[in-house]
């Protein structure tokens, strides 16, 4: 319970961001950057390092759901930086001839989370009865691949699990939560997301599927400054810092393309 | 019929100690606001719950400390009209008046015999907002009336009507009285309204009945200086009594017989005093003094005049109508003889 | 030519046309960029709008059955702790509801203070269609107990003091006296509770989550549209389901607030 209230105002903040659009202002000089919100534990160290060998250089950072965000850009805020938690988005902004550059940076892979002394330790265990699960909407990223892979799995396992879901949270931190607050037994989440948690485990998927795919994007009129920064991030320079928060490197050689 | 109550209690700081008895007649319950007055409506009729006493309404005890008999509201026939909200907005005139009532031939029988001595006829489907002031009381009335009531509590139903309105009602409410034969406590702060109505009058002030008789009883005859007061009297003087004589601020006057000595409450109504011309040659005669007009005061049928003593007596006022005015020559004159004649004087114990 | 004095009128007219224009907006948007059509022919949002409608409707219902004998008990005693009572009910109108969601949570949920209880009598409320109610009622009852504390405290007691005389039970004046005169209140009341819950967000996904069909109301499913790849468009075409239907509803919960036998 202690664990859980320890988590309340952040997850209250969390919610807050999803739901509410913040409006986006910047100040003159300073790289403004729109963040997912999945990388608010890493990104200030990524930037401090890039701060240390770019005197001068100043940061806005904006956090918040990757969809929230990229709603933001296409109503008009404005940013030099998009760091987009899947393609899907990005994409969706390239269309609209928003992007200028883009680069992948990292991956995570889809876990389960579960509490530490928890009794789950397979897949297959969720499909027991009486196990509450906690999911993202099919329509948000980490649920579309939760979905990709239940369907990748045996059908009657996979019926079972579907069956023992409680919700389908519109936010991964939301479905984190479930398991924090002990009103699940397990959630669906990024690797990433179990960093810094405490009381909480991962349970490996066992399953082949595609990871989810981070991708910073450049905004037209954005200066050079910020194409280095966004190929700082997605160099040889920053994947430690990446490897320590839990994001695994892309298999292909990074680069701005 | 009759009501009779004695009880006492307290509403917040206000304490009260009230003890009435009206048979088949108007009494009307008369003092300041805040006397409590309402107080005593609201006991009656079983909204208020007084600590201690008894309350009898037609014969039966509806409420008795000491046994614990404690009838509901619904229970104890008292009709309750209140001015200003006296009916239900919601409900057309009808629906008003029948509320309370199971449908049956006796409560017809009696909304049609009201109808008539009310002046209702047609009325029934109106809603209280389409009715005249008068129409809205005579309506709250009927529907106090409508079921059997064994006394009816007013608590300053006419405050918002004017003189000729009022009169009627008076009329129409003695009739009702006779009809009915239900003792009526009618509540008002008015001194005219109290004057115009009551048969009997229960002088109320601080959550106590000071005085309770016949009207002119009371008016008449006071019995203590704040009665005198309450209900009108402006000039009252501390005197000294020895037999048919007393003494006011070194003038003598002559009371009719009755027996009181020593230090008094005297007091006279203002229209009871006589003025007559002032003759410097000729001294004033039994029960008279000189005065000095000070002041007027002008209220078209009626003139108050404020005099000082010239010598012997006390500040007096004194009021005159407008005829015996012009004729006098008030106007030009401010030396004038007051005199107080013995039988309107008014000698109150003091305490 | 308008009157001198009449410039004031400018300042109602700016404020309607900023509510009005944002709503505009809302509907050119779901015009333009996104596709009602296809909301309207997904079944995920009609079942969140009859969730939404149903719950609402519970939540209402229930705030009525409970909330006007609580309101009129606070109206009709001078005691003190039916004054603080009062104020109190005025609290849940300032938490956010996110905060409600787990305060709800910290009694209701499984680790709450009734989690064990409950679960040993057979009951799970937290993630459940019932937890959409009870956090709608959290949220939304104080809109119709205020109001209808304010009317019952506005009513002059002494008409029901005049119907008790005339032989009116205590049950039957509230229901011929009372209720009338104070209908106005709770009708008023009754919308702002109605329309509270069906917009409820926050409360709802703390502590009922959001599962199409059991828990997923429509403010949830929007939530939903707007984080996804369908993102702002799809968001917006159910939102504009949403207000279209909300406002018929409203329309309809007007007329019957005000009856034509209503006296002025």
């Amino acid at each position: 319970m202690a664990r859980g209230r320890v988590r309340l105002a952040t997850l209250a903040l969390l919610v807050g961001v999803a739901v509410a659009a913040a409006s986006g202002c910047g100040s003159d000089g300073a790289v403004r950057i729109f963040a997912a919100s999945s990388l608010q534990e890493v990104l200030p160290e990524l930037l401090d390092r890039y701060a240390e060998a770019n005197e001068g250089v100043e940061f806005e950072v904006q956090y918040g759901g990757s969809q929230s965000l990229a709603a933001q850009l296409e109503l008009g805020a404005e940013a030099d930086l998009f760091l987009s938690a899947n393609e899907q988005q990005l994409e969706r902004l390239e269309e609209e001839g928003l992007i200028a550059r883009r680069a992948p940076l990292v991956v995570n892979r889809l876990v389960i989370a579960v509490e530490s002394d928890s009794s789950i330790a397979v897949i297959e265990d969720l499909g027991t009865s009486d196990v509450r699960v906690a999911v993202g909407a099919p329509a948000v990223p980490v649920g579309a691949l939760t979905e990709r892979l239940l369907a990748s799995l045996e059908a009657g396992l996979a019926d079972r699990i579907r069956a023992n879901v409680i919700t389908e949270d519109p936010n991964v931190r939301i479905t984190l939560s479930r398991v924090e607050l002990g009103e699940a037994d397990a959630a669906f989440v990024y690797s990433t997301d179990l960093r810094g948690t405490e009381g909480l485990r991962a349970v490996e998927v066992g399953a082949e599927i595609e990871p989810n795919v981070y991708v910073g994007g450049l905004l037209e009129d954005a200066d050079a400054e910020v194409t280095s920064l966004l190929e700082f991030l997605a160099g040889h320079e920053a994947v430690a810092i990446w490897s320590r928060a839990g994001f695994e490197p892309l298999n292909a050689s990074g680069g701005a393309r | 019929m009759t009501l009779r109550a004695a009880f006492q209690g307290r509403a917040g700081d206000f304490a009260y100690d009230i003890e009435l008895e009206a048979s088949e007649e108007l009494l009307v319950l008369y003092g300041h606001s805040g006397a409590g007055k309402t107080i005593t409506l609201r006991s009656i009729a079983g909204l208020a719950r007084p600590e201690a006493g008894q309350i009898e309404i037609g014969g039966r005890t509806v409420f008795d400390s000491s046994s614990g008999v404690d009838e509901p509201p619904q229970r104890r026939r008292a009709g309750y009209v209140v001015q200003d909200v006296a009916l239900f907005p919601h409900l057309n005139v009808e629906r008003n008046v029948l509320i309370g009532i199971e449908e049956s031939g006796d409560a017809r029988a009696r909304w049609s015999q009201l109808r008539d001595a009310l002046h209702l006829d047609g009325l029934d489907g109106r809603r209280p907002h389409e009715l005249s002031g008068g129409q809205q009381q005579r309506v709250a009335l009927a529907r106090a009336l409508v079921r059997p009531t064994e006394v009816l509590l007013l608590d300053e139903p006419f405050s918002a009507l004017d003189d000729a309105l009022r009169a009627d009602l008076r009329a129409e409410l003695t009739r009702l009285q006779r009809d009915f034969g239900v003792p009526i406590v009618f509540v008002t702060h008015d001194l005219r309204e109290a004057h115009l109505l009551a048969d009997s009058v229960a002088v109320i002030d601080g959550g106590r009945i000071l005085q309770l008789a016949p009207r002119d009883e009371v008016f008449r005859r006071p019995g203590t200086r704040r009665v005198a007061e309450l209900t009108g009297v402006r000039n009252l003087f501390a005197a000294t009594a020895s037999g048919d004589r007393v003494e006011v601020d070194g003038l003598e006057l002559r009371l009719p017989a009755n027996g009181a000595r020593g230090v008094i409450d005297l007091g006279i109504r203002s229209e009871r005093c006589i003025l007559r011309r002032f003759d410097p040659d000729e001294p004033p005669p039994e029960n008279c003094f000189v005065g000095q007009l000070v002041e007027e005061l002008a209220f078209g049928n009626t003139h108050t005049l404020r005099f000082e003593p010239d010598g012997v007596g006390p500040r007096i006022e004194v009021e005159v109508a407008a005829r015996p005015y012009e004729v006098l020559g008030v106007a030009e004159r401010d030396r004038w003889v007051i005199e107080l004649p013995p039988e309107d004087l008014l000698v109150m114990p003091r305490k | 030519m308008p009157r001198r004095d009449q410039w004031w009128v400018v300042l109602p007219v700016l404020f309607g046309v900023f509510f009005l224009l944002p709503l505009i907006g809302l509907g050119w948007f779901a015009i333009t960029d996104g596709d009602v059509a296809s909301e309207l022919g997904s079944s995920t949002t009609w079942d969140a709008l009859r969730l939404s409608v149903l719950t609402a409707t519970l939540t209402l219902v229930l705030a009525i059955v409970l909330g006007t004998p609580l309101a009129y008990l606070l109206a009709s005693s001078e005691a003190g702790w039916a004054r603080l009572t009062a104020t109190l009910l005025d609290l849940p109108l300032v938490l956010p509801p996110v905060v409600s969601g787990i305060a709800l949570l910290t009694v209701f949920g499984r680790r709450g203070y009734l989690g064990d209880p409950l679960s040993e009598a057979g009951i799970t409320l937290s993630f459940t269609t019932a937890a959409v109610v009870l956090a709608q009622l959290f949220v939304a009852a104080p809109y119709y107990v205020r109001a209808a504390y304010a009317g019952f405290t506005a009513m002059d007691p002494r008409f029901e003091g005049v119907a008790y005389t005339l032989g009116l039970s205590r049950w039957r004046t509230f229901r011929s006296v009372t209720l009338p005169l104070v209908w106005p209140a709770l009708a008023g009341g009754a919308v702002l509770c109605w329309a509270r819950a069906l917009g409820e967000l926050g409360a709802t996904l703390l502590f009922a989550g959001s599962l199409p069909g059991r828990t997923q109301t429509m403010p949830l499913a929007i939530l939903s549209a707007f984080e996804s790849s369908a993102g702002l468009a799809g968001a917006v075409s159910i939102a504009v389901i949403l207000v279209a239907f909300a406002l018929l509803l409203l329309v309809l919960l007007h007329r019957l607030s005000t009856p034509s036998g209503a006296y002025r």
